[in-house]
């Protein structure tokens, strides 16, 4: 009798053991979890300060600006249509020139722009979009004039990689430049019952670019930039479709492709092995930030009617690292070497991976 | 002279309206609102370019399709900053897919109906309508582009008739020589033969406010002795080699045409010794005209 509870008492550990391997690798790892840093109330508008280069960006519901990393001193400016941010300048409407202006505040540099839209900024070059959509003008962080583009059809999305400059327009094309304002390419789809680009990515070096589009069926062309013609290297089916503006973007080192989707994201791979992720979340996809080369992805989602938002790192494979929740609407996420800064309404949250040892 | 001119005239009319014929959408679309009053018109100095869209002002309310389609596109504004969205310029918009390659596009909405539902009769409410602040009226941006010839469409070309009864207004009437000065052309006046810049300003009051907006009119043309010289109509609008160009009967470019908000510039206009005649008609799009004539003196 002993010695049958005792095998049955191996078996159930064999057992849970099978079970544990089976199941383990869809649950939360919490080996290097994320730990929350410090929280900065951002209640106003505060007088310049001499800015140091580690400082970081922030862009929240009310402001925008610069924050130190321990999180004592900031810079912080009112949020309007006109403001856009990256890491060494930004993009504000000037009430005195009456026109838009690059501000380098590291350096104390202004460099106004005459045309008239809205600042939209991708690795650190300004495309202005006209109030219609029609148009658009690429400025460089420096004020450079790279790029004016007028189109007979509404603008969808403009991206930045290498030395090109891709735009996804209503009608279903997609125009390629480079940075002297030549057309590299001209991309007219015709795979789907209706053609319109949703979204363009371009992967930092230009090698790769990215076009969602088409509705019945919604598709994801990825495209290998070399030589004159693109390659289309490999198409992939979205499962549902959406009707607006998809966030797509390559990892820093272009190996992967985040494409937005109707349930929640799919990662895929540029190169072969052609093997797709799909993550699952619920709510809308707020930002995200690629960490290590593609080797962590940190996806930060809102849930307006809940007013929470929530934070979660994926493995390339798309299994879930970790995850996070938050009160209040998510905006954005930076990352830098050692932290991410999430702005939530008018917080700065910074969270450092926790290192072995920690408690 | 009276006599020619009348044919031409005539001639002009018929042109117009064959190229209508040939241009443009056959399609008659309904008004996306239940009544409404032109706020801007086609064509209009806005936004450092020509305005692709009318504006519409109009009670709040419901928004309907202008014909029936599919939603192909939309924006929502949600009041916090979208690092990856393009930016605010139509607030919350919608686009919707027609028969034959039309789209119309419909911006500074409040919120759409039904959010999910894909296909829209022409009787199915589209979106609400966005309040000014302090009124109950809004106004509605309203885009027709034609995908299959690549352009922008004036939308009341393809919707009912607008009651209008405000004329266009001529403000003032300049002439330009090649040296740079300037004459005002009044009926008696000489001027010395040669090439001149007209420049006309000119508006249309709209009907949506009581101080009359200055909207741009429907056509300027500019006759000399009887001889059309110059003839801008808002038809439709397409970019070439990224020039954006007024199309009517001839081709006009945005950089060219406008030396300020109400502001035309015709050029070249050639005056040749002897008596000159110069007629400018200024018409909306409701037919409405105002007509103003000099006569010059012109010498070697």
């Amino acid at each position: 009798m002993r010695r049958r509870g005792k095998i049955l008492l191996r078996l159930t550990v064999l057992l849970m053991l099978v079970l544990y391997i089976a199941i383990a690798p869809e649950q939360v790892q919490r080996e290097e979890p994320l730990l929350q840093e410090w929280v900065r109330d951002i209640d106003g508008s505060s007088a310049r300060e001499e800015l140091e280069r580690e400082w970081v960006p922030f862009l929240l519901q009310d402001y925008y600006g610069y924050i130190s990393p321990g999180g004592d001193r900031f810079f912080s400016m009112e949020l309007n249509r006109f403001s856009a941010i990256e890491s060494t300048s930004f993009c504000r409407y000037d009430p005195t020139r009456e026109s838009l202006l690059i501000e380098d505040p590291f350096h104390e540099l202004l460099y106004p722009i005459n045309y008239t839209g809205i600042p939209y900024v991708k690795r650190e070059t300004y495309f202005i979009v006209s109030y219609d959509f029609s148009s658009f003008l690429a400025v460089s962080r420096e004020g450079k004039r790279l790029l004016h583009g007028s189109f007979s059809s509404p603008i969808t999305c403009l991206d930045r990689g290498g030395d090109y400059i891709g735009v996804g327009l209503l009608d279903g094309d997609a125009y390629l430049y480079d940075e002297s304002g030549l057309e590299r390419a001209h991309i007219q789809s015709s795979d789907s019952r209706i053609e319109a680009v949703y979204g363009t990515a371009l992967s930092a070096d230009g090698r790769y670019w990215a076009i969602i589009h088409g509705l019945d069926p919604q598709l994801v062309s990825v495209y290998q930039l070399r030589g004159d013609d693109p390659k289309r290297l490999r198409v992939f089916a979205i499962d549902g479709e959406l009707r607006r503006q998809v966030v797509i973007s390559f990892s820093e080192d272009g190996a992967y492709v985040l494409v937005e989707t109707p349930k929640g994201a799919k990662i895929l791979p540029v190169q072969e092995p052609f093997k797709e992720a799909s993550i699952s979340f619920s709510g809308d996809l707020v930002d995200f930030v690629f960490e290590g080369d593609g080797k962590m992805l940190h996806v930060v989602t809102r849930d307006l009617e809940r007013q929470r938002s929530h934070l979660r790192s994926y493995l390339p494979d798309g299994s879930l690292y970790n995850e996070e929740e938050f009160e209040g609407k998510a905006v954005g996420i930076t990352a830098t070497d050692a932290a991410l800064y999430l702005g939530i309404e008018n917080r700065v949250i910074k969270i450092a991976r926790k290192e072995s040892g920690d408690a | 002279m009276r006599d020619r001119r009348g044919k031409i005239r005539v001639l002009s009319l018929l042109l117009f309206f064959w190229s209508l014929l040939f241009s443009l959408p056959l399609t008659a679309f309904e008004w996306p609102l239940a009544e409404q009053r032109l706020l801007m018109s086609f064509g209009q100095n806005k936004w450092g370019g020509f305005l692709k869209a009318v504006a519409l002002q109009g009670e709040s309310g419901e928004i309907y399709p202008v014909e029936e389609g599919e939603i192909l596109f939309v924006r929502r504004e949600s009041g916090l900053p979208d690092k990856h969205g393009l930016g605010a310029g139509l607030g919350t918009m919608v686009v919707m897919q027609h028969q034959r390659g039309i789209r119309s596009l419909y911006g500074n909405i409040d919120s759409l109906q039904n959010p999910g539902k894909l296909n829209f009769r022409r009787e199915d409410v589209l979106a609400l309508m966005k309040p000014e602040s302090d009124s109950t009226e809004g106004y509605l941006y309203l885009q027709i582009i034609d995908s299959e010839v690549d352009r922008y469409i004036n939308p009341l070309l393809s919707l009912p008739s607008l009651d209008d009864r405000r004329a266009p207004v001529i403000r003032s009437v300049f002439l330009v020589d090649e040296s740079g000065r300037t004459y005002s052309p009044e009926t008696g006046s000489v001027l010395n033969q040669g090439s001149y810049k007209l420049l006309i300003e000119t508006y249309d009051p709209s009907s949506a406010t009581e101080n009359g907006t200055a909207m741009a009119p429907f056509s300027i043309k500019v006759y000399l002795n009887g001889v059309e010289m110059h003839g801008l109509s808002f038809e439709s609008i397409v970019i070439k080699e990224g020039q954006s160009l007024v199309i009517g009967a001839r081709e006009y470019a945005y950089q060219n045409l406008y030396r300020g908000l109400d502001e035309y510039s015709f050029e070249p206009l050639v005056l040749r010794n002897g008596e000159a005649e110069l007629e400018l008609v200024v018409s909306d799009f409701s037919g409405n005209e105002t007509v103003e004539v000099y006569q010059l003196q012109v010498r070697r």
